[in-house]
């Protein structure tokens, strides 16, 4: 039983890591802490939703529907929502992207009520099992394709003209810019980037998750965890810790009580920030 | 960076006073028990912004979650009366206690780091509290705690529903209290390094001040300042419940008329309560609690954007001479 948890959290973890890296990507590049991020996946549960209730279509296709379509609302974001406040007074980042949150949580909550919205795909009920653990289809095509994804990126961030360019802002943006990368545009690409990660993530996840307007503030709390664990702005760091948090959180609230999972991972959090700051894997990208 | 409250006009200041003592006095023409009900809310509100302001506007430390040192006064008092029939005055002294006591937790870890941790673990522990809360069966959970017996005018046990004008004078002394101490703070020593390290961290070490003990000590006085709030609020309503006392919203309630009056302005959150409060409740009221929290935070959004000194400095910037106050 321990073993299902586990797995199943190992699992979830994948989804976390996913919507970590979107966040701890545009922490990297534009040093800007993006409070609507957990809403904006929540938005894109809700596109997932409503294609395949309306459409019928399956969230493993909509994937190339809301992946582009998500990279555009994070490169308007970037463009109208952060752009003018960049050279702003600090907290004027943190309470922008917080009054974002609030009006998409809040829009949302008013357009479609809180009910709990579930999609089921054909596979939904789907499983094979392995001795006794059981092996949900949805949840095992979401995980592969976070993977999938998370490799994906890397292979982005590595190999690709664009990728280097994002790498190059985040480590010094004024030496990126002396070397002839247009700093903003690596921003509007950021950010893009970061917010179709966390769409897909929310499609990934909306195949066995319930949608409702409230499930993004879970994510995001978990993505802050995340990304101070993994080391902010290092995008592999936000891969391994997503997946330890996830663990974690699954052993909670199966040994203690389900409530008490965000209790633990805040005091992950508080422990992370008490003994190493700078996060589990400190590398290349250097405030 | 600088913020220029001491370039206000006297003026002003005169106005503020004027307000409040006219709200003070204001049960002396018996306007029924709705509408000092009413005063009562601006004055806890406009308290509540106060020590909002005193860490994020005077040290710059941005607080999200000041709702969990509010909703911590608001349980020690309750769950003291409840479980122990032990009075809320009690839950008064030590209501502060733990609310300071966490935020010296929260504080200790993230003051060392850059600015943004505080903000993110403060978030972080209304969300957690508020969580913890609502399954925490002892304290009532979701359902919350219920005064009961609900007595009619009790000094010991701190409940006064035969007579609501003590609580309106009880939270007036209190937003005094809170101005004072905020004018005290502004014009001491200890202000001038919190602005110090806020306007420049690097710089106010430089000049050997301890950039973590200030900080830590008015993150502990702000906090302790809102549980007391809490536990009035609870001993006024006679029933709290997580969602009440420590969701977003209510640090909403804090920071939004603290931004609109002008952050670091001595008095500027109590303008921007006695302005902002008024019209939540008649957005409340005309179009619904939802509705409501779009428009706080596209209200929050625009003063980030286009005001971010808050009205009033518009406005003196407006009266007096403008090249003066230019940056």
């Amino acid at each position: 039983m321990l073993i299902q948890v586990i797995l199943n959290a190992f699992f979830l973890g994948a989804i976390y890591s996913l919507v970590s890296i979107g966040l701890t990507l545009i922490w990297g590049t534009m040093k800007i802490i993006n409070f609507s991020h957990g809403s904006l996946m929540m938005v894109s549960m809700y596109i997932s939703f409503w294609l395949w209730f309306i459409i019928d279509l399956d969230p493993l296709i909509s994937i190339f529907i809301i992946f582009p379509l998500m990279y555009g609302i994070g490169y308007l974001f970037q463009r109208f929502i952060v752009m003018p406040i960049l050279e702003a007074e600090r907290h004027a980042q943190l309470l922008m992207t917080f009054g974002l949150m609030l009006v998409i949580k809040n829009t949302v909550l008013y357009v479609w009520r809180a009910d709990y919205r579930i999609i089921l795909p054909f596979y939904a009920d789907l499983f094979f099992r392995i001795g006794e653990i059981v092996f949900d289809a949805p949840r095992v095509i979401a995980f592969t394709a976070a993977i999938a994804f998370s490799i994906g990126l890397h292979f982005f961030m590595t190999k690709t003209s664009i990728g280097m360019a994002i790498r190059a802002v985040a480590q010094d943006s004024e030496a990126a810019s002396a070397m002839g990368i247009n700093v903003y545009r690596i921003y509007g690409i950021t950010c893009g980037l970061g917010t179709a990660f966390a769409g897909v993530a929310g499609v990934l996840i909306s195949t066995y998750y319930p949608v409702h307007p409230d499930v993004g503030t879970a994510f995001m709390f978990m993505a802050f965890v995340i990304i101070v664990l993994g080391s902010m702005g290092n995008y592999l760091g936000a891969i391994v810790a997503g997946l330890i948090i996830g663990v974690t959180e699954g052993i909670t609230a199966y040994l203690l009580s389900s409530s008490l999972r965000q209790a633990v991972a805040f005091i992950v959090f508080i422990l992370t920030l008490l003994l190493k700051p700078e996060g589990l894997f400190r590398r290349v990208l250097r405030r | 960076m600088h913020r220029k409250s001491e370039l206000l006009p006297r003026q002003t200041h005169w106005i503020t006073v004027g307000i409040l003592v006219a709200l003070a006095f204001f049960p002396c023409l018996n306007p029924g028990e709705f509408l000092i009900d009413v005063t009562f809310m601006l004055f806890h509100y406009a308290y509540l912004a106060l020590c909002w302001n005193l860490i994020s506007g005077f040290a710059g430390q941005f607080s999200l979650g000041h709702a969990a040192y509010y909703g911590v006064g608001a349980y020690t008092a309750g769950v003291l009366f409840m479980r122990f029939r032990l009075t809320p005055w009690l839950g008064m002294l030590l209501g502060p206690m733990l609310a300071a006591a966490l935020a010296l937790a929260i504080g200790y870890p993230t003051f060392r780091l850059r600015y943004h941790y505080y903000a993110l673990a403060s978030l972080a522990l209304a969300e957690v509290m508020r969580l913890i809360f609502l399954s925490w069966d002892y304290i009532g959970g979701a359902y919350g705690i219920w005064y009961e017996p609900v007595l009619r005018y009790s000094w010991i046990d701190f409940q006064f529903t035969a007579d609501h004008r003590v609580y309106h004078y009880i939270m007036f002394a209190m937003l005094c209290g809170a101005l004072l101490l905020t004018w005290k703070i502004r014009h001491s020593d200890f202000g001038l390094r919190l602005m110090a390290l806020r306007d420049d961290e690097e710089a106010a070490k430089s000049l050997s001040i301890n950039t973590l003990t200030n900080k830590l000590a008015i993150a502990a006085i702000s906090a302790g300042l809102t549980a007391m709030a809490g536990v009035v609020y609870a001993q006024f309503a006679l029933f709290i419940e997580p969602d009440s006392t420590m969701s977003i919203w209510v640090t909403m309630d804090m920071l939004l008329p603290a931004m609109l009056g002008g952050l670091g302005i001595t008095y500027g959150p109590v303008i921007g309560a006695f302005i902002l409060i008024p019209i939540s409740w008649a957005l409340r009221t005309f179009i619904g609690s939802t509705l409501q929290v779009v428009i706080r935070g596209v209200i929050l959004m625009l003063l980030v954007a286009f005001m971010p000194d808050g009205l009033l400095q518009v406005v003196i910037n407006r009266i007096t001479r403008p090249a003066l106050i230019r940056r």
